[in-house]
């Protein structure tokens, strides 16, 4: 059966070595579960990129991100080690995310069905372009003036809204939404060519 | 669209602003690209600058207690297993071929039927098992065997060959006289009533007590008595399987349907034919219409010959298929008799699809699909079993929302394909279902395989699960053709002539 996993043990049976199978169910339950936090914690970022895109709010996504990190952990029994395990938690959190839908009021409702559905069967089969992309920000966000890269940390690290840092910095909300705009524009331009030399390479 | 998702990550999008954003996307797979893209640099840009300041929530959760005392029931789960007493009950093997035995003790023990630690005694007959560490045995006439775990069992009685090559190398066979341990090798066991026990190595080595016999040797072993040397007269594995020349059983299949109609353009409720339906083919209806944007391409079903390239001995293709259109096809066809997942038994089904070229650039909508669900007529959107090949052609089990399963492998597309999925229900404890697609170049065998695309864990299901819906999306169409439901492997699988060893 596929659902044991293998792994080869010796054994001494008089002077002959002698090869068995050790069945998962011996071994398995403590270390699967190491396994599957690790997994869970890895999966965070693109668990969380993958529900903010079904729910564009990052608040709510934050929320049904720790639901799902809850169901996932009370599910884990159904996760077959060795599948991929984001195409199992997005699930999780697909389902998660229609029911946080069902309980927001109509007027936030942003996405029907079908780009829904859309979108999230998209997100699975980009999976590993997203994590590519992951990484190649990290260098991007080195490459930064210290000034960009300052405004980037005050919105997103400290979660600050375009308005407090307006209010901060003495400038215009409108200015600073700009700048902020081509800063994304300057980083997704950067991510887009690591990638494509990535692919020449 | 550029102003649209400066405003959402403004958080400034109006309600209008968010409606118009997604009238863009819809049916727009450039402009999705470009929202996904900024999503995720958005994510990405929160996760990675926020991480040094702010923990994750599953890193924040474990040291403040959530994970903590799940790990102690983890642990506790461990310590509870090694502290059971040696026969756990968890099965450990599958029976592979059952041809006309009879067993003592109990009623039967059907193919696909799954095996718990304990006797099994035959009376008559033939039967092949295979242990979950991959040996597989054949036991012919009357023979008393004992299961002891996926890597052992012990011969009471009677006779068997064992197979265990490769990963399931290491099967240990217990007799009266001796521990024989397979070395990746195939060997015939006896042992009589009076405990003399006879080992024939067909091929690779045995081991036993500390010695080794090697292919071509056969021993006889008597209380009290050095071994023997005999010769070796049994059959090897394969021959036996021919010898028991397992065939088809169609005629054990409970549901089926051909598509045995001429070419043509037919309505749902024309398509009457087949076996074990309690009515045509339908539309779905009323509540059964989840999305009403789900609107099928069309309202007919249509019958087309050829088109379906198929290696195994179906007559499927040849005599009529159904096409799916493109765009949204969803059909439904009411069972007889449902798939009772509340009691014990075993389900298998088979399906053979074209499945149309998956283009990985073209990011269309709707993407590529089909599936083949059963649903309950009773309570339409809870439990429901689909198996499934998405848009990234991975083989997929759905138990509604208690999960999915999908396979790690993708499988080719632009070739006719062979689903076949099974069922384990079970009145107490979990269901477990497997499901495998067989692509052209695939043999099948006699039995069921030893690996499987995809299997479920942890599932449990209440429900008579009695309607077939088909449902196909895409951009192209594609063909499904001989739906067939049946309690064995080889009720629903066509058996090549020249039998292969079950990989």
């Amino acid at each position: 059966m596929m659902r044991g996993e293998k792994s080869l043990t010796k054994r001494f049976i008089g002077q002959n070595v002698v090869r068995f199978r050790s069945q998962r169910s011996f071994y398995g339950v403590s270390e699967n579960s190491d396994q599957f936090i690790q997994d869970l914690t890895a999966s965070q970022n693109s668990l969380y990129g993958y529900i903010l895109s079904l729910l564009p709010d990052r608040a709510a996504a934050q929320d049904v991100l720790q639901e799902v990190s809850v169901t996932a952990w009370q599910k884990r029994a159904d996760f077959t080690p060795g599948t991929s395990f984001f195409a199992w938690a997005s699930k999780i959190a697909y389902f998660h995310v229609l029911s946080y839908r069902r309980k927001m009021s109509r007027d936030r409702l942003v996405f029907d069905d079908e780009v829904l559905d859309y979108l999230a069967e998209r997100q699975l089969e980009r999976e590993e372009e997203v994590s590519r992309r992951g990484l190649a920000l990290k260098s991007c966000l080195e490459k930064l003036p210290a000034t960009q890269k300052q405004l980037v940390e005050q919105r997103y690290a400290s979660g600050g809204s375009v308005q407090d840092i307006a209010a901060k910095e003495g400038k215009s909300v409108g200015a600073i939404s700009q700048t902020l705009y081509r800063i994304r524009e300057a980083l997704l331009k950067c991510v887009e060519q690591s990638l494509a030399e990535e692919e020449l390479a | 669209m550029n102003e649209l998702l400066r405003k959402l990550s403004d958080g400034t999008l109006t309600y209008d602003e968010a409606k118009q954003l997604n009238e863009l996307l819809r049916g727009n797979p450039e402009a999705c690209e470009v929202y996904l893209n900024h999503i995720a640099l958005e994510a990405q840009l929160e996760r990675e600058l926020q991480q040094p300041a702010k923990i994750s929530p599953i890193r924040a959760i474990r040291p403040i207690g959530l994970m903590k005392p799940l790990m102690a029931a983890a642990a506790a789960i461990t310590l509870a297993f090694f502290l059971w007493p040696h026969g756990t009950t968890a099965p450990l093997a599958t029976v592979l071929l059952s041809e006309d035995c009879v067993w003592k003790g109990r009623e039967s023990l059907p193919e696909g039927s799954r095996l718990i630690p304990g006797k099994i005694q035959l009376s008559s007959g033939t039967a092949i098992l295979r242990f979950d560490g991959g040996a597989e045995a054949i036991l012919r006439g009357e023979t008393t065997l004992e299961l002891l775990s996926a890597v052992q069992a012990r011969l009471i009685t009677g006779e068997v060959v064992i197979r265990a090559e490769g990963d399931a190398a290491g099967f240990k066979l217990l007799t009266p006289a001796s521990e024989l341990t397979d070395l990746g090798t195939e060997f015939a066991v006896k042992v009589q009533r009076s405990g003399v026990t006879e080992l024939q190595v067909l091929d690779g080595q045995v081991g036993y007590g500390d010695a080794i016999a090697d292919a071509g040797h056969a021993l006889r072993f008597e209380a009290g008595k050095e071994a023997e040397a005999m010769s070796v007269t049994s059959p090897r594995f394969t021959d036996l399987i021919q010898q028991a020349a397992p065939k088809e059983r169609r005629d054990l299949m409970t549901h089926y349907d051909g598509f045995f109609y001429d070419a043509g353009t037919y309505q749902p409720s024309d398509i009457v034919k087949g076996k074990g339906w309690a009515g045509p083919w339908r539309l779905r209806l009323g509540i059964e219409l989840r999305h009403p944007n789900e609107i099928d391409s069309t309202t007919d079903m249509r019958i087309v010959e050829g088109g379906l390239t198929v290696p195994w001995p179906i007559p499927g293709g040849k005599l009529g298929g159904l096409e799916m259109p493109a765009g949204r096809s969803f059909r439904l066809r009411p069972m007889k008799q449902g798939i009772d997942m509340g009691n014990d038994g075993i389900t298998y089904f088979s399906l053979i699809t074209y499945e149309p070229e998956h283009g990985k650039k073209r990011h269309t909508t709707p993407v590529e699909g089909v599936r083949l669900t059963f649903r309950s007529s009773a309570d339409y959107w809870n439990e429901s079993l689909s198996f499934g090949c998405q848009q990234s052609l991975r083989p997929l089990i759905q138990a509604g929302a208690q999960g999915s399963f999908a396979s790690a492998a993708a499988i080719a597309d632009e070739q006719s394909l062979l689903w076949i999925g099974k069922i384990i229900r079970r009145a107490d404890g979990e269901d477990e279902i497997f499901f495998r697609i067989y692509g052209q170049a695939d043999a099948l065998d006699y039995a069921e395989p030893a690996t499987w695309h995809s299997s479920t864990r942890g599932l449990r299901q209440s429900a008579v699960l009695d309607l077939v819906i088909l449902s196909s999306t895409g951009q192209n169409p594609r063909i499904v053709d001989e739906l067939r439901i049946g309690p064995t492997w080889r009720s629903v699988v066509p058996i090549q002539a020249q039998l292969t060893k079950v990989e």
